[in-house]
């Protein structure tokens, strides 16, 4: 009877060890850290609208003013553009191309004039409030440009200062012009 | 070694993450947003109010003399036309004119009530717009002038060679002219102001 009872100690004893011995090696912790990165963008929600200007000509009123630029068909009118840049260094700028004879390509007779010129200016509405960039036509290339920082708003553009470069007649015909606004996403 | 391989391949997964965010950072371009402008000019034309607005020629008729009775001698007539311009080649100008004739009485044999005169606007086109009045132009109508480009210009009407068909006296009573000078599409002239 005494020896089945030892041995019974022993084994429980080895058990015992068996468990000691787990319980001293560490639990191993693996760390994923996980990184990205979100690039520097500008984009357009509503990037080409096409403004009809219609009769660009005075036909009627004083005499001496038939035929020559009807600057209210410009100056009255807006554009709406609506985009975003997510970076603080964005900026936005304006590049205005004059309003071209299309059809009517020759050089304008004495008298008469085939181009108009004019400012155009692009607000964006940032919650800091309003920026906006300018560009006259009458000079070759954009404007300077405005840092907008972060802001997904319309982006209206406005005109002003119209003209034609001897103040004459405008000879008819097909006109166009257009305005672009660059939204850069880092200066 | 199971957990370092595991580990390895997390590490190299995010690099490559890294790199393409990188490069798509770098990619990043301007975005442009365009605004067109569209407008027309009409065709038009204007034609500058006559100055002076009419002729009085007075007494037309010698009142004495060899030619007494018959017709005076005239000098040429010019009327300006400040202003007048067409905004588009192609443009003519033509002018019509009836006799200077009597407004009252009948013609007796012998006598006449109709003086014949030219009209002349030179400045147009490359030639001159003119007409002759005479009995058989019931129209009255003469050459246009066209001018192939837009023009704007101050016109002057030069009337002149004022003559009776044969010489004959000249019927007593006031004598009456008109004049008209049209400029437009050279297709439609009719359809255009004057």
């Amino acid at each position: 009877m005494r020896h089945p009872i030892i041995l019974s100690v022993a084994a429980a004893s080895l058990a015992l060890a068996c468990g000691a011995g787990a319980a001293l090696a560490q639990t191993a912790t693996g760390t994923v850290q996980v990184n990205g990165t979100v690039a520097n963008r500008c984009l357009f929600v509503t990037g080409d609208v096409v403004l009809d200007l219609g009769e660009l000509s005075l036909l009627a009123g004083d005499t001496t003013a038939i035929g020559r630029l009807d600057g209210a068909k410009l100056t009255s009118r807006t554009a709406t553009l609506n985009g975003w840049c997510n970076g603080v260094s964005a900026s936005m700028a304006v590049e205005a191309l004059p309003i071209l004879n299309t059809s009517f390509t020759d050089a304008a007779p004495a008298g008469f004039d085939r181009r108009v010129d004019y400012t155009a200016t692009a607000t964006a509405s940032p919650a800091g409030g309003a920026v906006s960039a300018s560009d006259s036509t009458l000079a070759a290339g954009s404007g300077a440009g405005s840092t907008t920082g972060v802001f997904s708003s319309d982006i209206v553009v406005s005109f002003a200062d119209p003209s034609t470069p001897t103040s004459g007649r405008l000879v008819a015909g097909a006109y166009a012009g257009s305005v672009i606004v660059t939204l850069s996403p880092a200066t | 070694m199971i957990q370092h391989r595991t580990i390895g391949l997390a590490a190299t997964a995010l690099a490559l993450a890294a790199s393409l965010a990188a490069t798509s950072a770098g990619a990043q371009d301007p975005a442009r947003g365009n605004v067109g402008l569209d407008a027309q000019v009409s065709r038009v034309c204007m034609l500058g109010e006559p100055n002076p607005a009419g002729l009085a020629l007075g007494q037309i008729s010698e009142a004495s003399g060899t030619r007494a009775g018959r017709l005076a001698a005239i000098a040429a007539q010019t009327i300006q036309l400040p202003g007048t311009f067409c905004n588009y080649g192609g443009a003519a100008l033509a002018i019509s004119a009836s006799p200077l004739a009597v407004t009252s009485g009948v013609a007796q044999a012998g006598f006449t009530g109709a003086v014949n005169y030219t009209c002349s606007i030179s400045a147009w086109g490359a030639t001159a717009a003119t007409v002759r009045t005479s009995a058989t132009n019931a129209a009255g109508d003469g050459v246009r002038s066209t001018s192939a480009a837009p023009k704007a210009t101050d016109l002057t009407l030069v009337v002149s060679d004022f003559a009776t068909t044969a010489d004959d006296l000249l019927q007593p009573g006031s004598y009456l002219a008109l004049v008209t000078i049209t400029l437009g599409p050279d297709a439609g002239l009719t359809n255009s102001g004057s």
